[in-house]
């Protein structure tokens, strides 16, 4: 199969792979996965004091597709709002790397890690908000 | 519509006897191969040959343990249930960083152990398979969402699987 040059640049440069730290309050983990290829992919994002995505990491055990789709969006929602990061498509993905249609799931794959990221960020922040002391 | 029970004229069970259903199908084949069709009408002869596919795409989707699993669940009218279990994504994603490692390094013996490991582990979870499908009935059946995450194991295994007898065959 022909990957797009843009699918191969992110492949062989992979951006912001990593891990941050799963237990600090303000890192928000997103882990998912496509049983009948495979793939396992995750992405994690620091938020500030502003609510902005300071840092993204991923880590993506799959494809060429899956890994340039999970790159991609660490690239795209690094100093983005949360609001901003959680309105981000599949389908741009899927036309920013010219991905074929068999291979449009790893956009979905993307899309739905870094909702998680972000739905594990707010859960983390709710627990952190119940647990402080009423004065 | 003929499943690939019916179309093979299997009892449909999880627990098929692999051996007994090559041979099986080894029989059906010849007696519907073309070669065999010298004397019968054109129409005839393409109607076997639909049935010889028909034969060969039942046989192969009844020796994956998976696929025959999926068949015996639509016979009672269910579908594989979708799951979402974070403590099962999390042991896959270490299991394919541990082959990627084992790969990187080009360490073959923690590749084949690996491998040893986890086709001991996909039998045990088609074993739970057996149990569910061909056990004595229980008072209170088991809902089928319980086997869902046994299937989506079964499925990452044999795509991770695959992947590390790759690996070994390249370093071999």
């Amino acid at each position: 199969m022909l990957y797009s040059d843009k699918v191969i640049d992110h492949t062989d440069n992979p951006r912001n792979v990593g891990t941050l730290d799963v237990n600090d309050p303000n890192v928000g983990t997103g882990l998912v996965g496509n049983p009948a290829c495979g793939d396992v992919m995750r992405l994690q994002i620091r938020v500030d004091a502003e609510g902005r995505i300071a840092q993204a990491r991923f880590k993506t055990f799959g494809c060429g597709s899956a890994i340039a789709a999970s790159s991609l969006v660490t690239e795209w929602v690094t100093g983005k709002s949360l609001d901003e990061a959680s309105a981000l498509k599949n389908t741009a993905i899927a036309a920013e790397l010219n991905l074929p249609p068999v291979k449009l799931h790893c956009s979905v794959l993307a899309e739905q890690a870094i909702e998680e990221a972000i739905e594990d960020f707010l859960r983390k922040q709710a627990s952190l908000a119940e647990k402080v002391p009423a004065k | 519509m003929r499943d690939a029970f019916d179309v093979l004229g299997v009892e449909p069970r999880f627990g098929l006897d692999l051996t007994e259903l090559e041979a099986h199908h080894r029989k059906l084949s010849a007696e519907l191969h073309p070669d065999r069709q010298s004397a019968s009408s054109a129409a005839e002869r393409a109607a076997k040959l639909t049935q010889l596919s028909e034969v060969n795409q039942a046989y192969r989707s009844l020796s994956d343990p998976i696929s025959r699993a999926e068949q015996l669940l639509q016979r009672r009218g269910e579908s594989v249930p979708a799951t979402k279990t974070a403590e099962l994504l999390q042991r896959i994603f270490e299991q394919r960083q541990s082959v990627e490692n084992a790969k990187d390094e080009g360490n073959a013996c923690r590749l084949s152990d690996w491998v040893t490991a986890a086709r001991a582990r996909q039998a045990a979870l088609a074993s739970e398979l057996s149990a569910f499908f061909d056990g004595e009935p229980t008072v209170l059946p088991v809902p089928h969402q319980q086997i869902a995450p046994v299937f989506e194991e079964l499925r990452y295994l044999k795509k991770i699987i695959e992947r590390a007898e790759r690996a070994l065959d390249e370093l071999e």
